[in-house]
């Protein structure tokens, strides 16, 4: 049942940071003379060691390397890494964990990959080769992620919250029923292999393992829609499937955009229930005095259709953006006259 | 205002909004018998409304299964809005509106309203789907909508204009709105589930498609696609469902996936806008350093290196900034700066710029580089950042600071208007007290001609003509960088060729210089400058709140009192803005004295006139008052100066024909009210005034009201208006006093509704308020009790009496009672003599309340309204509660009687539209206690508070008042001032006023009167509530309680 997917693609540079799913940071050693690169122009480096037979106490320090940023003591602000850096603890044995976090908050992490289904980390643990750790998550069926999304789409709630990038902490009520899980919570959810010594089958919860696992606990944090592509579903399929099932189930209200942008202090807020506003029904909120509407040209026209630059179809002949960009003008021309030709025009459009 | 009928309530109509099914529904709803079923009892179909007829299902609050009245419905008819135990679905006849059709149907709809008169009231439905439309075309306006692509459950594509709303500001504007939703506008029963953004979203992006498509097709713009395959080119799929009435997008099945996928993301790129960083990166443009740079550089010049440089700067607090030739030198781990952690700051600071770059070919440059900080741009490509690139980046998240010069409307190229004027100082002594009145005045005849201006700096037209050819758009003038677009300079230029100066009335020369539509001139008019009298009062450059150098006015000698500092000042301006000939409103809030500052004026008037020659009286001051105030304006002027002769045109005994004009001008001061205005319009125009003067001039609020033509007919040299609102925030009050004040200066009518009210009250127009102020600034002078230098005049607590008239109802009434219980004593005797008196005085003070009161034919419970015109006290105060309303100020009114807490709880109500708490004996605790926390509270959602209370129920605290009224009196100052302490206790911070009402000519002025002499009587009073009345002997009764003449109001 479970796959592993192994595609691998490189970002196209520069990454979007919001859209893109991929998290790829690669530490760079600081030395001296060493120009910084560009990300966009991203070199690995490989640093130079001095080699040493010395069996060290502590780990070789690297710099720069990926951290775990929460503190010792503190608690993690996102429940999704709550319940992942949990698993780690149940799973590994105390002195493992305790090592793993260090090495986590130390920053020995020298390159971490969370890409697709894929979850790896180089570790520098006290031996001159760092280690290479990873994590594999049960992946869904196709099957199964039609459900998923079959079930998602029927709630309206869960759809907006993902479509805004965020994850409610109930979504394992879409999951459960299914038999399926998607944020790990125990130790068979997250199968940890380690190129260390102390790695075996048997007891796989080694301290890279348990670094590896606060790293990405810490991630999904940030940005939950990852645990997605962990699952195989990336996010841009899972947007584009409930958004198709939205679609097909409101044929009774008809097309709906293709995209559905997020608000802030909008679309997260919801409105409380008809009923609960009996009191002060015919009410309107003082709010209203706020709201200012000044018809007014934008500081450079069509500032939006420069935002978003060339066509989405490089390959049209037709000069889209040039139209457009007339069609904004006439647009809001009319819109500063008032009334203007709108309003004198025979009612023949629309509907 | 208050004067408006009773009669309003029972016809008025209410009109309401829902939307459903794409269309904005309109449905009317009247007074109706509650009463069960599936339809709504009181809904009916609005008429004459652009539209279709339809119906639609709504849920609506409902008592025991029946739909109630909308709390606008209930409050218009004054009556209590029952609450409801929960919500019932009933259907309604509406008018469906096209959303094409919406702005304009709204519109109408709300003038509609206006010039109803209170017959029409808009539900909050559709003042909230009016807000929505308006902001729709504030979106439209300002280009913020997308072209959008759609797919329906078949997977076909069609496309839609979409208002894009996620941006800050929008998304901040849209919250408002939101938020300020009343459920009554998404009371409709249908797929958007009563879901505050999903009807609202659909109404937005309905009303901005309409929009768009109208444009396009009157543009034709449909006939660009011609000869062209949909199939062979997406874009054009695309742009066949955009420009016509057609929203099909003929895209062939196999590309569908594509295309919704390429617009998705393209679209979606406008939302990447590094928000969930907790740091931006920033940009700062920097001018050339000025050493070795000419004072003047017209000439685009390459050598001139400006610097564009980078920094990260923390999105939670934007003072923290980290420079980009810093952010090379520290850890590219994880720093913290002024206690914000900043994790690799060279990797963000990187990727950031590699965002930018998409925005701008010339920052793809720095990426290029291993540590880039600035990048150095040519004058030209400088101007380009600011004018072109600058915006996009700020809109993309970036922070982008501009030379302080360029955001700066000072910076910019404009024309000035000069005016040439004599020194103040020589019309002062050229003008004396003459009665023919001052020779200026707006119609003053100036002399003008336009300047070119650029910031502070003037230059001639020859000097400017040499920046026609050859200026780039950034100059160096004086060793200060503008920006001079080309072409400005050819505008410019046009402009002052066409207008070489001359002579012009001073009233058109301000309207030029400081409310000018640019689109019209194409230049920007940036302002007046003044020499001589017109700088003395208009200040003599463009900058604002030049402070008036006014010869300062003593107090006049025989004014008996004094005035406070402000007041002197107020008496001082009026006299200096008189002498220049410009009408003049003060408008100080309630309490501040206008009164007093107006009758020493008319006393300094009569000093200098007297000094100048014996015994030379100036002409009459005409003073146009509300009825209900006739009392206090002649109980002031005997009070502060008993010397000047006062004629009260009033009454059914009122002087006629050239008996009348004879007398006027043997007097300082007529009074006469705004009825009588119109009335004996043509006495008053008889009469050479020399000063005309309205009192609550916001009477006068409906330009075209019988009234406001005769006070604008009625000639006089010299006007003035005193009002307490705040007169600038009401937009038809202002003409209408502007108007009366100085004739023409604003406008036509028609005309001042166009330029200013719309965008103003409608869109909240910045721009064009600011440009209002400034026209009408100089003739108002408004203080409030919270400016500083007035609230340090005022004491904690400022008393006054309101002397009110009874109607002739209340006379009538009052006089009956008064002889019956006369002969009805004569014959009694004892206990029970004593009983009757006692009775009797109730009565009385019942009538001088309001008829209704001892009649008990109006009862506010059984849903009556109630008619504040039969009592001249109930008028006055409403009209005081109307300005402490304005004034956004809280007020106690306190009543020895329950039934006036109910009557006068039903009158504001109806009469302001507003829901009153009334607190009396039988409030039980947890109510009471409830209603002085929402009291206290202070939202501006429940200013009143009514109590009818002994004492106010001592240990009260309710300090959130300000203003505290006497409604009827307990003849005992002891208990009247421990009511009035409820207010003034510790934790108030604000000037106390407390308003004590007196019914002229009736017992209650006799016994006011005894209690101030502080005579042995009055002593003996204190503390003896009303017994002592009940020893008297018959004549003293009768003494005491006769109704003197002055009493009533009515004019007949």
């Amino acid at each position: 049942m479970a796959k592993k997917a192994s595609k691998k693609t490189e970002p196209s540079p520069p990454p979007p940071p919001a859209k893109d799913r991929t998290v790829k940071v690669v530490a760079r050693p600081q030395l001296s003379g060493v120009i910084p690169t560009v990300p966009t122009r991203q070199r690995p480096q490989i640093a130079s060691f001095r080699s040493t037979k010395k069996q060290l106490v502590n780990p070789r320090r690297v710099r720069g390397g990926v951290k775990y940023k929460v503190k010792e003591g503190e608690v993690p602000k996102s429940w999704v890494t709550q319940r992942v850096i949990r698993v780690a603890e149940q799973a590994a044995d105390g002195e493992a964990f305790r090592e793993g976090l260090d090495y986590a908050r130390q920053g020995q992490t020298k390159r971490l990959t969370i890409e697709g289904t894929l979850c790896e980390a180089v570790i520098q643990g006290r031996s001159d080769k760092p280690y290479r750790t990873e994590l594999a998550l049960d992946t869904f069926e196709p099957g199964e992620q039609e459900q998923v999304i079959g079930t998602m789409g029927e709630q309206v709630r869960y759809a907006a919250k993902l479509l805004a990038g965020e994850l409610p902490s109930n979504i394992e009520d879409v999951f459960a029923p299914l038999g399926l899980k998607l944020v790990p919570t125990d130790k068979g959810d997250l199968r940890p292999k380690c190129s260390c010594s102390d790695w075996s089958e048997k007891s796989p919860w080694c301290k890279h393992a348990v670094c590896l696992t606060a790293l990405l606990a810490e991630r999904l944090g940030e940005d939950p829609m990852l645990i997605f592509g962990l699952r195989g579903m990336p996010v841009d399929d899972l947007v584009e499937g409930l958004r198709q099932r939205r679609v097909a189930g409101a044929s009774v209200v008809g097309p709906s955009p293709v995209l559905l942008p997020h608000v802030p202090g909008v679309t997260d807020a919801g409105s409380a229930p008809l009923e609960d506003s009996v009191a002060n029904f015919w009410e309107i909120g003082s709010e209203m005095d706020l709201l200012d509407t000044p018809i007014e040209p934008p500081p450079v026209s069509c500032v939006l259709l420069r935002r978003l630059g060339s066509s989405p179809f490089p390959e049209g002949w037709f000069p889209l953006v040039g139209l457009l960009a007339t069609c904004y003008d006439l647009i809001g021309r009319d819109a500063m006259e008032g009334a203007g030709p709108a309003s004198n025009a025979p009612e023949n459009d629309s509907d | 205002m208050v004067q408006a009928s009773a009669t309003l309530g029972t016809n008025a109509v209410v009109i309401h909004a829902v939307y459903s099914g794409h269309r904005l529904h309109l449905w009317a709803e009247r007074a109706f018998a509650p009463a069960g079923g599936a339809a709504h009892p009181g809904a009916f179909r609005p008429e004459g409304i652009d539209g279709v007829d339809a119906e639609v299902g709504v849920r609506l609050p409902a008592r025991e299964g029946r739909v109630l009245p909308s709390s606008t419905l209930a409050i218009a008819m004054g009556a209590e809005h029952p609450e409801g135990d929960g919500l019932v679905e009933v259907t309604v006849p509406t008018v469906s509106v096209d959303p094409g059709r919406v702005g304009v149907v709204l519109e109408s709809l709300a003038e509609r309203a206006e010039d109803s008169d209170g017959s029409l009231l808009l539900g909050s439905g559709v003042v909230y789907f009016d807000a929505a439309a308006r902001l729709a075309r504030h979106l439209l306006a300002g280009h913020r909508f997308v072209p959008m692509m759609l797919q329906d459950g078949d997977g076909n594509l069609s496309a839609s204009w979409w208002p894009w709303l996620a941006d800050e500001m929008t998304a901040r504007r849209v919250a408002l709105l939101i938020s300020s939703m009343p459920a009554a506008a998404r009371a409709a029963v249908d797929e958007h589930a009563h879901d505050a953004w999903s009807v609202t979203l659909s109404f937005l992006a309905s009303v901005t498609d309409a929009a768009c498509r109208r444009t396009l097709i009157a543009e034709a713009m449909n006939d660009t696609l011609e000869d062209t395959d949909p199939k062979a080119d997406p874009q054009v799929a695309w742009l066949n469902g955009l420009l016509d009435s057609s929203e099909v997008v003929p895209a062939p099945t196999t590309q569908r996936a594509e295309i919704t996928k390429r617009v998705r993301r393209w679209i979606g790129s406008l939302e990447e806008r590094g928000e969930s960083s907790a740091w931006r990166l920033g940009f700062r443009l920097s001018e050339p350093i000025a050493d070795g740079l000419d004072e003047n550089i017209q000439q685009p010049d390459d050598t001139v290196a400006w610097s564009l440089s980078f920094y990260l700067e923390s999105c939670v607090d934007p003072e923290v900034v980290v420079e980009a030739a810093d952010v090379w030198l520290l850890s590219r781990d994880s720093v913290v700066v002024q206690g914000l952690t900043l994790d690799s700051p060279q990797e963000l600071l990187m990727a950031e710029l590699g965002r930018a770059s998409r925005y701008d070919k010339k920052l793809e440059e720095v990426l290029d580089e291993s540590e880039p900080i600035e990048i150095l741009l040519k004058t030209k490509e400088a101007y380009r950042f600011l004018r072109e690139v600058r915006p996009v980046l700020k809109e993309q998240g970036f922070s982008v600071q501009a030379p302080a010069w360029w955001d700066s409307p000072a910076g910019r190229l404009g024309a000035r208007l000069r005016i040439e004027s004599d020194p103040a100082e020589l019309i002062m002594q050229q003008g004396g007290a003459d009665a023919s009145g001052p020779q200026l005045g707006l119609g003053t005849l100036v002399g003008y001609h336009w300047e070119i201006a650029i910031g502070d700096t003037t230059l001639t037209l020859h000097e400017f003509e040499q920046f026609a050819s050859k200026s780039s758009p950034l100059v160096r003038i004086g060793g200060k960088w503008v920006e001079i677009r080309p072409e400005d300079v050819t505008n410019a230029i046009k402009f002052i060729k066409e207008n070489p100066g001359g002579e012009m009335e001073l009233g058109e020369a301000m309207r030029l210089a400081l409310a000018t539509d640019p689109s019209q001139t194409g230049v920007a008019v940036t302002g007046l400058h003044a020499t001589g009298w017109v700088a003395s009062i208009f200040g003599g450059g463009d900058s604002e709140g030049v402070a008036l150098h006014l010869p300062d006015l003593q107090t006049p000698e025989r004014f008996r009192g004094t005035l406070r500092p402000y007041q002197q000042r107020g008496l001082s301006w009026m006299a200096f803005m008189e002498r220049f000939g410009f009408g003049v409103c003060l408008a100080d809030d309630m309490g501040l004295g206008k009164t007093v500052q107006l009758i020493a004026l008319l006393q300094h008037e009569r000093s200098e006139a007297d000094g100048a020659v014996e015994g030379h009286r100036p002409a009459p001051t005409l003073l146009v008052v509300p009825m209900s105030v006739i009392g206090n304006w002649v109980k002031e002027t005997e009070r502060f100066a008993p010397e000047l002769d006062v004629l009260v045109h009033h009454g059914p005994e009122r002087l006629q024909g050239t008996l009348f004009v004879e007398e006027a001008k043997k007097h300082d001061l007529v009074l006469t009210t705004y009825a009588l205005i119109h009335r004996d319009r043509e006495l008053f125009e008889a009469v050479p005034w020399g000063r005309m003067v309205l009192d609550e001039a916001q009477f006068v609020k409906n330009p075209q009201a019988k009234q406001s033509q005769a006070v604008r007919a009625i000639p006089a040299p010299r006007r003035i208006a005193l009002t307490g609102t705040p007169v600038e925030n009401r937009l038809s009050e202002l003409w209408s006093i502007m108007d009366f004040l100085n004739p023409g200066y604003l406008g036509p009518a028609g005309n001042f509704r166009r330029k200013f009210s719309v965008p103003i009250e409608r869109h909240r127009d910045r721009s064009k308020m600011d440009r209002l102020r400034s026209l009408v600034r100089p003739f108002i002078l408004r203080r409030v009790k919270t400016d500083p230098t007035v609230a340090a005049d005022l004491p904690e607590k400022l008393e006054s009496r309101e002397w009110c008239p009874l109607t002739s109802e209340q006379a009538a009434l009052y006089e009956s009672c008064v002889k019956r219980m006369l002969t009805e004593v004569e014959q009694s005797e004892g206990i029970h003599r004593r009983g009757l008196v006692l009775a009797a005085l109730i009565k009385l003070k019942q009538i001088c309340n309001h008829p209704a009161q001892m009649l008990k034919d109006q009862d506010p419970q059984a849903g009556r309204i109630i008619d504040p015109s039969r009592s001249g006290k109930c008028v006055r105060l409403l009209e005081m509660l109307d300005e402490v309303l304005s004034e956004g100020d809280q007020a106690l009114v306190f009543t020895q009687f329950r039934q006036m807490g109910h009557l006068l709880s039903g009158m504001v109500r109806h009469e302001l539209g507003r829901e009153v708490l009334f607190l009396h004996g039988g409030t039980p605790q947890g109510q009471r206690q409830k209603m002085i926390e929402t009291f206290q509270e202070a939202t501006g959602k429940n200013p009143i508070l009514i109590l009818s209370l002994k004492a106010g129920g001592v240990g009260l605290n309710l300090t959130a008042a300000n203003h505290v009224f006497h409604f009827d009196r307990w003849w005992n100052p002891a208990v009247e001032n421990q009511a009035t302490d409820r207010a003034f206790r510790i934790g108030q911070t604000r000037t106390v006023q407390v308003h004590k009402f007196v019914v002229r000519g009736t017992l209650e002025e006799r016994i006011d009167e005894m209690i101030e002499s502080k005579t042995e009587l009055a002593e003996n009073i204190i503390g003896h509530g009303e017994r002592w009345l009940t020893e008297l002997d018959t004549d003293q009764l009768r003494d005491l309680l006769t109704l003197r003449a002055d009493a009533i109001a009515d004019e007949v």
